[in-house]
């Protein structure tokens, strides 16, 4: 198990842009082939509404720049001061090399600023937080943390299983060397799982081809390309109800706290089916579980942690001093959690992308 | 809950317009899906009892589901 806690480092910004496409679930009918029960069916069990798209050419790396720039040009901090870009993405720009260098020049950051993107989805918050945490524990002051998906890199134009659930969206947070109570970690992974949630073709262990491009309807009912996510829903599920609640209860018991002592239940936005379940299995008042993220903006992969706060709960991170259990659980199979307390930090409101930037 | 209660929740989480009733066969049922399953495991998070899919899987019947839920039907 792997506990780790840290001393006087914080998050002093969180800043998230969601694509400014805003798609009601309702016109995706025809798209996905849903007939009129099964839609309703879907609607009533997993409650989507919504989700906010980029347009076709908008990168992840574009909705974190916006979100980074943001942060330097309302919250004091320089970009000057910025020691390391650290980059959660499973859409980066390119192949090779890493979107965070790229991202280094775009923002301006110092060439003595280090630089690098870190391939995870939905546990990525947490281990990228974890990661900045490091840096910063190892003798850096700033760390500049990105997180961002745009969901149709890997999501299949007409998969009714797995697309309707995605939104796009790309955070920045900063992290620094500075007076505060101490932080939680604790990481896992559990490789038996990597089938569960893939994009089986097109990396090095089965290139692509003309045939991976072929979209073909699968078992599920879902229309996909081998170059596409595929998702065992079922086994997702599991996974979820069976190890968030343990890992809440585990980092709030490492961080000496008791649940009514935890302001908010931050969690990866998966969908609101498994979050109200992970919730009535938490037994935590429902207040402070937010789970609207996925009806209204979509599964924001890594970003729907920041993509919560700044979408949520901008005015209560922006005003008060905040005990929140973290959770990110997906791909891999890979999950984290963490405690951490924030204060008056820099949160704004989410905001859409603006083409012209 | 009473057995009552807790088949007239499970119908509503499957979306039923009508009573389910204990001696049911599952595979009758044409909304006993993957999506129903979920929503059957909230009723039994109700209760307290953990069940988990594989397990509701397995189940024939709706006698199945209320053992399941420590009811004697």
């Amino acid at each position: 198990m792997s506990q780790i806690s840290f001393a006087n480092i914080a998050i002093t910004a969180m800043a998230t842009t969601v694509g400014n496409n805003i798609i009601e679930l309702e016109d995706e009918k025809e798209r996905f082939g849903f007939d009129d029960d099964s839609f309703s069916r879907l609607q009533r069990s997993i409650g989507l509404k919504t989700r906010y798209i980029a347009d076709e050419g908008v990168c992840a790396s574009d909705l974190c720049v916006q979100s980074a720039e943001n942060i330097f040009a309302n919250s004091g901090i320089k970009k000057e001061e910025i020691e390391a870009l650290l980059f959660v993405t499973q859409s980066p720009d390119y192949k090779a090399p890493s979107t965070a260098i790229i991202m280094q020049n775009r923002l301006g950051l110092p060439t003595s600023c280090g630089a690098f993107d870190i391939n995870l989805g939905c546990s990525g918050f947490i281990y990228g937080l974890f990661t900045a945490f490091s840096y910063v524990n190892s003798g850096m002051k700033k760390v500049l943390l990105c997180v961002g998906d745009v969901n149709s890199y890997f999501s299949g134009e007409r998969d009714k299983i797995f697309t309707p659930l995605m939104g796009d969206a790309g955070s920045a947070i900063i992290i620094e060397k500075k007076d505060a109570p101490r932080s939680f970690f604790s990481l896992y992974s559990d490789g038996s799982g990597y089938k569960h949630l893939i994009v089986p073709a097109g990396g090095a262990r089965t290139p692509s081809t003309p045939e991976t491009l072929i979209p073909k309807e699968r078992e599920d009912g879902g229309i996909r390309r081998d170059e596409d996510l595929f998702m065992d829903g079922k086994e997702v599920f599991n996974f979820a109800i069976k190890t968030v609640p343990p890992l809440i209860k585990e980092i709030v018991e490492f961080a000496g706290k008791e649940n009514d002592e935890i302001d908010y239940f931050v969690l990866h936005q998966a969908n609101p089916y498994i979050l109200k379940t992970i919730a009535s299995r938490l037994k935590v008042e429902k207040e402070k579980v937010p789970l609207e993220t996925g009806q209204i903006y979509g599964n924001q992969n890594a970003a729907s942690i920041p993509g919560t706060i700044n979408g949520f709960l901008s005015d209560e991170f922006s005003s008060k001093k905040l005990t929140i259990a973290i959770a990110g659980f997906g791909i891999g199979l890979s999950w984290g959690g963490a405690v951490i307390q924030t204060d008056n930090i820099y949160a704004p409101k989410t905001e859409l992308y603006k083409k012209e930037l | 809950m009473t057995q009552e209660k807790f088949l007239a929740r499970l119908a509503e989480e499957v979306q039923l317009d009508r009573a389910l009733s204990a001696d049911e066969m599952l595979f009758d049922i044409a909304e006993w899906d993957s999506l129903a399953m979920l929503g059957a495991l909230s009723v039994f998070d109700e209760i307290g009892v953990n069940v988990e899919i594989d397990e509701l899987e397995n189940c024939k019947s709706i006698k199945d589901i209320l053992n399941k839920a420590g009811f004697d039907s």
